[in-house]
């Protein structure tokens, strides 16, 4: 009996050992300290799978985007094709901001020959840079009254609608679209950007980044890889002109 | 309980947290609360956002309470754009089918819309322009077609095949650019609308209007009356002043 007892009386303090340890807090979360010190990372979730990494700039990323001119290898024409002589770059505004959103506009603005905003960007260097919604309406109203002409018809969209988008190309008009990375590895990592958005259908997206100006440096890519420059993980944001696009070449 | 999770919630506003980046590891950038506090993480090859349970572990993916962490900004203000999906005409609210019928309304149909485009200097296609858009005569294509006016210069028309050397040049094209009138002077309203109607091709000539008679009065229509009474009179009156002036 007291071998019986002394077992029991083991087990009970093993079985109370192995409560306290799975009774134990977790590990409280790693701290980022403060910069420039060294700092230990946080856990990763889950670990990062390894992705090939486009070093500079990929003429024919694993995805399938590709970098060319205005006619696809497919024989797809761009719906919206700007003379390479009316690209512009973008540039800063006053206090150095870029002025990628009202480049796009200008290039919208020859395309569709809306003359008050074909130097939109030129003239927005005099003012901050940096654009959202609301400061596209109120640029738009200010340069409409300071040149004495009416403001021109224009949207806004705020969603990841590609539709629209498409009936916007389809119909030739040059929207521009928010941009937060390029699948052919023109920039590294998440960008804040603005570019024009030249040919949209079930097939190809294709932007003129006004960072990339020229006539052989469009950005084709697929639907789905628009969508996640566009939206950037949240929503996209759309700016189009709603003037008609040229006229077609004569022909009897 | 429920007043203390509020009381949590409303703690941690969004403006109180922060990116934060590791020289050395640039695939993830840590979000931070305002005590310092790890709360989630930015996967910036995936583009996705991974909220830290109280546990220790890593929630589904979800949005970040602020914008995604970014590497250089050309121009978009990201913090403006939050929270705020939708369409918008001229600044004011619409819906997805107004937005739609903004873009559709003037898209050239290959059966209606024709292409009209006028080639001159700025005063010549104000003229033009203004009778488009208000003249009864050419009412009848105010909605069948759409319009553009360019600079002789421009080079939506220079060098492709357009002649530009009108005062002005005013064409009429169908939208796969098929010429179907082109005149290279504007004498007004009722002539380019007659030379319109021909062209367009739904054009009927029993639907002309019909030429105003001309009444003398009492009754006689003159122009009922033939051409050859017309050309026997006119010489009978010629004969008569030759044989006064004798």
């Amino acid at each position: 009996m007291d071998n019986d007892r002394r077992i029991g009386l083991v087990g009970l303090a093993a079985a109370a050992l192995l409560a306290w340890n799975f009774s134990a807090p977790a590990p409280t979360p790693s701290k980022p300290n403060a910069p420039n010190a060294p700092t230990p990372k946080p856990p990763p979730r889950p670990e990062p799978k390894p992705k090939p990494k486009p070093w500079g700039l990929s003429l024919s990323a694993p995805v399938g985007a590709k970098v060319g001119g205005a006619t696809n290898e497919d024989g797809t024409e761009l719906q919206c094709d700007l003379p390479g002589a009316l690209h512009q770059k973008n540039k800063g505004g006053r206090d150095g901001a870029g002025l990628c959103v009202f480049t796009s506009i200008a290039h919208a603005a020859h395309w569709q020959n809306v003359p008050l905003l074909e130097d939109f960007r030129d003239w927005m260097t005099k003012h901050p840079g940096g654009g959202y919604p609301e400061k596209v309406t109120k640029m738009i109203e200010q340069i409409a009254k300071e040149k004495g002409q009416p403001v021109p018809d224009y949207l806004q969209v705020q969603n990841n609608d590609l539709e629209i988008l498409k009936a916007a190309c389809a119909s030739g008009r040059m929207p521009g679209v928010t941009y937060s990375s390029s699948p052919t590895g023109r920039y590294r990592g998440r960008i804040a950007h603005m570019v024009s958005l030249v040919h949209a259908d079930d097939r190809w997206f294709v932007i003129l980044d006004n960072n990339y100006p020229g006539a052989d440096k469009y950005e084709w890519m697929s639907p789905e890889e628009f969508i996640k420059t566009y939206s950037g993980g949240r929503t996209g944001w759309a700016v189009i002109l709603l003037n008609p696009p040229p006229p077609p070449p004569p022909r009897n | 309980m429920y007043p203390l999770l509020l009381s949590l919630m409303l703690a941690s506003t969004p403006s109180e947290y922060q990116w934060r980046r590791w020289p050395d590891y640039a695939e993830q950038v840590a979000l931070v609360n305002s005590k310092g506090t790890q709360v989630g993480i930015w996967m910036t090859e995936e583009m996705k956002y991974y909220p830290r349970l109280a546990s220790g572990k890593w929630g589904a993916s979800c949005s970040p309470p602020i914008s995604p962490p970014t590497e250089a900004n050309y121009g978009v203000d990201r913090e403006k754009l939050e929270g705020k999906p939708g369409y918008w005409r001229h600044g004011k609210q619409c819906s997805r089918q107004e937005a739609f019928e903004a873009i559709e309304s003037s898209v050239p149909d290959d059966r209606g819309k024709l292409r009209l485009t006028v080639i001159g200097p700025k005063d010549q296609q104000t003229r033009v322009l203004q009778d488009l858009k208000s003249h009864p005569a050419l009412s009848f294509f105010r909605d069948k077609v759409v319009v553009q006016a360019y600079a002789p210069d421009h080079w939506a028309v220079k060098g492709v095949g357009f002649v530009t050397s009108g005062s002005p040049t005013i064409y009429l094209q169908q939208p796969d650019g098929k010429v179907l009138h082109r005149q290279d002077r504007y004498d007004g309203a009722e002539e380019l609308a007659s030379a319109l109607r021909k062209a367009h091709p739904d054009y009927q000539p029993d639907k002309d209007p019909p030429k105003q008679p001309n009444i003398l009065p009492g009754g006689v229509d003159l122009s009922r009356i033939p051409t050859p009474v017309w050309a026997l009179g006119g010489l009978s009156l010629l004969l008569l002043l030759s044989r006064r002036s004798q």
